[in-house]
């Protein structure tokens, strides 16, 4: 098999999926609708047609597939950097944007501490590599993805404050994640250049780089092209972002989030954009897992030490995360100090940056940190859905 | 002035970003993901600020191209331009299939003897045309001077038929672009995906004839001829499959209909490679069955038009990047020969037909100038002369022809979109 035919294969079963067995699912049974949307059918599809079972996806079609992959994170960055409008999370209480860093800069803490701790004491190493993965580690694990109380209130209708929480929490604390990321890929950013000698002048050039382009594209959207102008524009904006992030080490994901966050202060190209992009969102997904779930390794035995105790860092980072804020940010109406079991689920943005790293470091440690964020969506997902219907069952807020 | 400085962003960040950080070891492929990116904002911002001077948009996007590529600002390096060609095939698929789309028997049943005639007259008077003058300046050019008048007579028949050939990437995009209508239009579009398939059996039979007058040890060889039929029969079958399928798509699930193009595209070239399809044949009998055995033609190419933007600044930009002025220098006078001889050839077999058959003052005026772009197809013949003629006249040949399909491409788009002005058959907007 070639790498076009690689490709269309994982493109084919995204846009099957997407468009004719969720809908149906969807109109059948809601809550198998969830499961199969969720990711771990995908995940498990992958490693079918990856190279350690069916080899239909080789090694050396994976490889030549990156640059899409590439593409597919900023594709991913432009989309959450897009949601995030001044003007809209202002709209909010006051309290629920600190509510949502506290509690994702507490997970962030406790993981990447902790996954640190573990891999000195487990692998007896320290030094930049052993602090670059616990960085990367804390990022993918500090994310709550919105999967989980989306489905919530799509499928069983829940409502109410405590929803309107997890949902405003689980919409922002990616940003935390993909900033983490981007710090990261820039101050253990291996290149060399005659004109850039430190980690944040990589950083500042990342971000400068980002802004200019997110300013460069508001101006282009609102010089009055047409629909099919402005696609094409953007295409080419977040194909170079993306491309230049890779060429030059720096997370695609966080500057094209820049990107967006720049575009989305401006309302009418924001929505522009939003119309564009969002179509993609779940497609562009669906083929990261698949992809992830090709490129993953099982044979992660000498590491899974390691992986447990990221799992378990997670698992506390949450649960403290969210005590820390239920008990200390005051939003309006008591907050269950056990809200973190709600902010377990794992998706899109902790895989989109997991596989940023995988594609920079490659080896053992980009092993070891996609396998660490399989197992978490394998294990958060249903655990979180379960804990998440559970919760607000018994607040009242699903009937 | 806005828009210059608009379009000098790109340009800046990425050679800024390539040439004034100079990372030590970028990741494979990285460099052609940022470069495809910045082509479609570079080349597409060029584009718009040719339109904007009454020339044809793809004219600004080859001049970006030739301008990024590697023998001026080298933004877009040999590798990287090699790299980005997969989009040829994609390219030339779509702009098959909107071609076979366009093809619509009913409109074209009212002119077919006017068809017929442009396209005899305008074959017969190229070939002979171009053969006849090759023979007679044959002993003034550098690497024909040696050989004797039959294999002069067979050099100038396989130029001859190669200038037959046109791009009907060129005519499609143009038309696209300028949302041009009416019977010149009409005409146009019809003799080029005529002629895109008769090109191909004229040059196979031609070079059949040509290969023994070059190298006399060989026999008279029509097996080119049997394996283009044969390939083009095997193709026109797999188009017509195709054509039901896009069929059957758009008529039962109509949901991301571009995407699934897409996805049913890059199959189809992958498997073109396995099987010796002809990609263009196989989208021309697809867009033709669409069109002509079925009520979803309309939304065929309303689909494809409202998608190709991307494809076409990306198709046309790499074709200025790929171009190679090296080529064009060393054959450069022998070239502008026959690209002067291409030209007064193709007015003179427009006009011979438009004698032959009553055509109206538009089409006998101005339809000879929507016949001088060359591109893909003519590159892809030039490659098969090369290797059946091998050594050193092969590789002299190709270049010649490379080099003339230069100056062609530059050429042709600006006088199609002047003869679609001069027709009036561009709706004002886009005609200013």
């Amino acid at each position: 098999m070639t790498p076009i035919l690689g490709f269309l294969l994982v493109l084919l079963i995204a846009f099957v999926t997407v468009n004719f067995v969720a809908p149906r699912l969807r109109e059948s049974n809601p809550l198998v609708s969830g499961v199969v949307v969720s990711g771990i059918p995908f995940l498990v599809l992958g490693i079918i047609l990856g190279p350690k079972v069916s080899n239909f996806l080789s090694r050396d079609i994976l490889v030549r597939l990156e640059p899409l992959v590439s593409l597919a994170l900023g594709w991913i960055g432009l989309i959450f950097g897009i949601q995030l409008r001044w003007r809209n999370v202002k709209r909010f209480p006051r309290n629920y944007l600190l509510f949502t860093s506290i509690q994702s800069l507490v997970a962030f803490a406790v993981i990447g501490g902790f996954s640190f701790w573990a891999l000195r004491w487990l692998q007896g190493t320290g030094g930049r590599e052993v602090l670059e993965i616990a960085l990367v580690l804390g990022a993918v694990g500090c994310v709550t993805a919105p999967i989980t109380i989306g489905r919530a209130v799509a499928t069983l209708g829940a409502r109410g404050r405590l929803t309107h929480l997890l949902q405003f929490v689980s919409g922002l604390d990616g940003f935390w994640g993909i900033l983490f990321a981007g710090v990261g890929s820039a101050l253990f950013n291996p290149l060399k250049s005659p004109v850039i000698h430190s980690g944040w002048q990589w950083f500042l050039l990342g971000m400068g780089l980002a802004l200019l382009m997110g300013v460069y594209l508001l101006y282009l959207l609102r010089s009055g092209f047409s629909a099919e102008e402005n696609f094409l524009l953007l295409l080419g904006l977040v194909v170079f972002v993306s491309g230049a992030g890779f060429y030059l080490h720096l997370s695609p994901i966080f500057l094209n989030m820049v990107v967006g966050m720049v575009v989305a202060q401006s309302r009418i190209p924001a929505t522009q954009v939003n119309r564009i992009v969002v179509t993609m969102e779940k497609p562009l997904y669906l083929m990261l897992l698949v992809f992830a779930g090709a490129m993953w390794n099982p044979a992660v035995l000498p590491e899974v030490g390691i992986i447990a105790a990221f799992l378990l860092a997670r698992l506390m980072g949450k649960l403290i995360g969210g005590w820390i804020s239920a008990r200390w940010i005051p939003v309006g109406f008591p907050v269950p100090a056990r809200i973190g079991h709600l902010l377990l689920s794992f998706g899109g943005v902790s895989l989109a940056i997991a596989f940023n790293y995988q594609l920079f470091r490659g080896g053992s440690a980009g092993g070891l940190v996609i396998s660490a964020t399989i197992i978490g969506i394998i294990l958060f997902d249903e655990l979180a859905a379960w804990n998440t219907f559970r919760l607000l069952r018994q607040e009242g807020e699903i009937s | 002035m806005r828009s210059l400085l608009l379009a000098l962003v790109p340009y800046a960040l990425m050679g800024v970003v390539k040439h004034g950080l100079r990372p030590s070891a970028a990741l494979a492929g990285s460099e052609g993901v940022m470069a495809a990116g910045f082509i479609l904002l570079a080349a597409y911002l060029v584009g718009r600020i040719v339109g904007q001077r009454r020339l044809p948009k793809i004219t600004g996007y080859l001049l970006a191209g030739i301008a990024c590529g590697p023998y001026f600002l080298n933004l877009l390096s040999r590798e990287v331009v090699a790299g980005l060609q997969l989009i040829d095939g994609i390219a030339l698929s779509f702009i098959a299939l909107t071609a076979g789309g366009e093809f619509v028997v009913a409109r074209v049943r009212r002119q077919w003897r006017l068809i017929s005639a442009i396209i005899v007259g305008k074959t017969v008077v190229v070939l002979l045309g171009v053969c006849a003058l090759v023979v007679v300046i044959y002993p003034w050019v550098p690497f024909l001077h040696q050989l004797n008048l039959e294999a002069a007579l067979g050099v100038g028949l396989i130029l001859g038929v190669l200038s037959v050939a046109k791009s009907p990437a060129t005519t499609i995009a143009v038309i696209t672009e300028t949302r041009a209508r009416g019977p010149l239009t009409e005409l146009l579009l019809s003799v080029t995906v005529a002629k895109d398939i008769l090109v191909i059996l004229i040059f196979a039979f031609v070079l059949g004839i040509a290969e023994p007058l070059i190298h006399p040890e060989q026999g008279v060889q029509l097996v080119h001829l049997v394996l283009v039929l044969r390939d083009m029969f095997f193709s026109i079958l797999v188009g017509a499959g195709v054509g039901l399928l896009i069929y059957g798509y758009l008529r039962l699930v109509r949901e991301q209909v571009f995407l699934f193009l897409m996805g049913l595209v890059l199959l189809l070239v992958e498997m073109s490679h396995l099987f010796h399809l002809e990609t263009i044949l196989v989208f021309l009998s697809a867009g033709f069955v669409v069109q002509n055995f079925s009520s979803e033609g309309g939304r065929l190419i309303a689909t494809i038009e409202e998608n190709s933007l991307p494809i076409y600044v990306l198709f046309f930009c790499i074709a200025g990047a790929s171009l190679d002025f090296g080529i064009f220098l060393q054959n450069w006078w022998f070239t502008l020969v026959l690209v002067a001889a291409r030209l007064a050839t193709t007015w003179g077999g427009t006009a011979l037909g438009t004698r032959l058959v009553p055509a109206s003052e538009s089409i006998r005026r101005y339809a000879w100038k929507g016949f001088i772009g060359q591109a893909g197809v003519t590159l892809g013949l030039a490659i098969i002369v090369q290797q059946s003629i091998g050594g050193a006249l092969g590789l002299s040949i190709k270049n010649v022809i490379v080099a003339a399909i230069i100056v062609n491409q530059l050429l042709g788009p600006v006088l199609l979109h002047r003869a679609l002005v001069q027709g009036r058959e561009i709706p004002s907007p886009a005609a200013s």
